[in-house]
């Protein structure tokens, strides 16, 4: 009884024969449920297409610029702009979906303004931005008017008097910038009325549909989970609110905190009905997300800065899961490897998403991921003020610094807003290698998974009706490995593969056109929200006694503050290594013009 | 009962969450630095932030591979 109740909090799959699993599992059903939205969403962009046809022609222009300038020219930067605003999720029918997964919006003081503004709000708000609006297109036809002259000068010296160049330089970067201040200020001034309840209410019958097909084969009861699902939506869009109140947005709460958070108060006061368990369905919400977020790992982003950045991300990242996974075992003796790994790959890869995958990988308790999460949330709130302050204090060069936090620092607008307050060259490195540092997500899933088929569990291996054990031979090793292996992670794995394949197959522009700003737009906003179900779902199902369990002596804390530590070190090492002494002319080439 | 104090807590943290900016020691100030620029800084990588692909564009440039 004991035993069926602990399987029962178990990120887990039934055992069952193989044709069964695929037809009666949530691993299978994750992947069958995301490769239809897959599918979908390519059957949209092609027929709603963006005009890709004048992809080559704005790529062209900006050739031509390049290759007369040497930088960027106004031409240049009014034809990239007008490449980048082709995008698939702006077309007919896929832009009508795509706004229906639409999130709550940001606000300050009034949170009705987060789904509603009537139109005399908007009045009111076009009518305060007005003046601003004003100021900034004069300010923008006069920087214009400089940039141009600029330009003018150095292209009658054929671009090839330095001085004029720079001057150009100069004078585009500044109005590159009342460009940016002039199109917020338009956004204001053109605040329209809004209320997304009715979408919301639609995107929830969707999603409710959408998951009651698989629900119906995995055996869920379904008037038990139709009756459910709209109160664990309600909750996961009141998540979204919250947690898009500026400030909150600023220390980045973010809205898996606030599901798991609202899951909790429901559980731990009134309790929650078996309609509401049966709606729960955190173990299919979550993998059907991790399949999505499969498609958006894209390997071609690895080689972006060369060697250092792999070290940075690809050599210093495993070295610390294993050491961080191998003290807990061996030195603070964590009582849950899934605990443990479920922090480790948290605290050194990228925070929330990789604890989700090894998670549901090394099939970890709910209330591990939520200790692991809860963690990784207060100690990057605390990262993104500590980091830089170090950084600035210590006049650390800017590519080092963003390396560092890029290498460091869980998640990745947590990474973004802590290499803000350094700089821009920072912020950018940063950027990029936390991007790079990502992509391990699905590595480590799948090796985590393997490990846990192989050396942690090997009492999995054994017959198929589960009862007589056997030993690993070279033979039986594969076939167990398949059967054992948690499915969705291939589902996860092969979304990268091919979405990696289809994105280096084609062109970069009418890649980003079609597949970034197309199929994955759809996919990432699909993904969020089955995300925020889950950990709805995960808050209804965990009682607050059992999170004491695994936080007993302190060791997940003492686990994730050395291996932090160590973390912070070896990164700060290997970065300065890198990008300091053997690759200096990679941060030189970073740094140029600045 | 407990439900009604933990909606007034949850209600209160976040209505008294725009005050976290006048917290002293540069904390205040850093957080509305961070709220100005217009960083989702809870958000995952998919979740398009926009900064990133700004960064990986700017290195893209920088490094001379576009």
């Amino acid at each position: 009884m004991a035993e069926n109740e602990s399987l029962e909090n178990v990120v887990t799959e039934t055992r069952v024969s193989m044709w069964q699993q695929m037809y009666k599992t949530e691993d299978w059903w994750a992947i069958w449920l995301a490769g239809l939205l897959f599918i979908i969403a390519l059957f949209f962009i092609f027929t709603w297409k963006p005009p890709v046809e004048k992809l080559p022609e704005h790529r062209a222009v900006m050739n031509q610029e390049m290759e007369e300038a040497g930088f960027r020219t106004i031409a240049y930067i009014e034809a990239e702009a007008k490449l980048k605003s082709v995008q698939a999720r702006k077309e007919g029918l896929t832009a009508t979906i795509y706004n229906l997964t639409d999130r709550p919006k940001g606000w300050n003081t009034n949170p009705i303004r987060s789904v509603y503004m009537s139109e005399e709000d908007a009045a009111a708000k076009r009518a305060a931005a007005a003046p601003r609006y004003e100021e900034t297109q004069m300010r923008l036809a006069e920087v214009r008017a400089r940039a141009e002259a600029a330009e003018n000068a150095a292209r009658a010296a054929n671009f090839e008097n330095r001085e004029l160049n720079d001057e150009a330089r100069a004078a585009i970067a500044d109005w590159r910038q009342a460009r940016s201040a002039d199109s917020k200020a338009k956004s204001a001034a053109n605040a329209k009325a809004y209320n997304l309840i009715p979408s919301l209410i639609v995107l929830g019958i969707i999603m409710m549909v959408f998951f009651a097909i698989g629900a119906r084969f995995i055996g869920i009861n379904l008037r038990e989970f139709f009756t459910g699902f709209p109160i664990i939506f309600v909750m996961a869009a009141l998540a979204y609110l919250i947690s898009n109140q500026a400030t909150l947005k600023a220390i980045g709460l973010s809205y898996v905190l606030w599901a798991l958070a609202l899951g909790l108060i429901i559980s731990n006061t009134v309790g929650v009905p078996k309609f509401l368990k049966s709606a729960g369905q955190t173990e299919f919400f979550i993998k059907t997300g991790l399949v999505l977020l499969g498609a958006r790992i894209l390997f071609g982003q690895i080689a972006l800065i060369g060697i250092p950045g792999i070290f940075v991300t690809w050599v210093v990242t495993p070295i610390v899961l294993i050491s961080t996974f191998w003290f807990g075992q061996n030195v603070i003796k964590v009582p849950s490897k899934e605990l443990n790994i479920t922090v480790s790959s948290d605290m050194c890869v990228s925070g929330v998403s990789a604890a989700i995958a090894s998670a549901a990988a090394s099939r970890a308790k709910k209330e591990e991921l939520t200790l692991a999460i809860g963690m990784s949330m207060i100690f990057v709130a605390i990262m993104i003020f500590v980091l830089p302050l170090i950084a600035n204090v210590t006049g650390m060069h800017p590519v080092l610094a963003g390396a560092w936090l890029g290498g460091t620092v869980d998640n990745t607008g947590s990474v973004v807003a802590a290499g803000e307050l350094i700089g821009m060259e920072a912020m950018y490195v940063a950027a990029t290698i936390k991007m790079i540092q990502n992509i391990m997500i699905g590595v480590i899933a799948f090796g985590v998974a393997a490990y846990w088929c192989l050396k942690v569990e090997p009492e999995r291996a054994c017959a198929v009706d589960g009862t007589t054990p056997m030993k690993f031979t070279a033979a039986g090793a594969l076939y167990e490995i398949w059967y054992r292996f948690p499915k969705f992670i291939l589902g996860f794995i092969g979304a990268s593969i091919i979405f990696s394949i289809m994105q280096g197959a084609v062109s970069p522009d009418w890649g980003n056109a079609m597949v970034s700003d197309g199929v994955l737009a759809w996919a990432n906003r699909f993904r969020g929200w089955f995300f925020a179900l889950a950990f709805v779902s995960i808050g209804l199902s965990i009682n607050y006694r059992e999170l004491k369990e695994p936080l007993r002596g302190g060791k997940p804390l003492i686990l994730y503050v050395c291996g932090q530590s160590f973390n912070l070190l070896l990164t700060l090492f290997v970065a300065w290594l890198m990008f300091m002494v053997i690759f200096r002319n990679i941060t030189d080439q970073l740094m140029a013009g600045a | 009962m407990r439900l009604a104090i933990a909606v007034f807590l949850v209600a209160g943290f976040i209505y008294l969450a725009p005050n976290l900016e006048y917290l002293p020691g540069g904390v205040g100030h850093t957080i509305t630095v961070i709220r100005e620029s217009g960083i989702d800084t809870g958000a995952w990588y998919y979740d398009n932030v926009e900064e990133c692909f700004e960064g990986m564009d700017f290195v893209r440039e920088k490094r001379g591979l576009e």
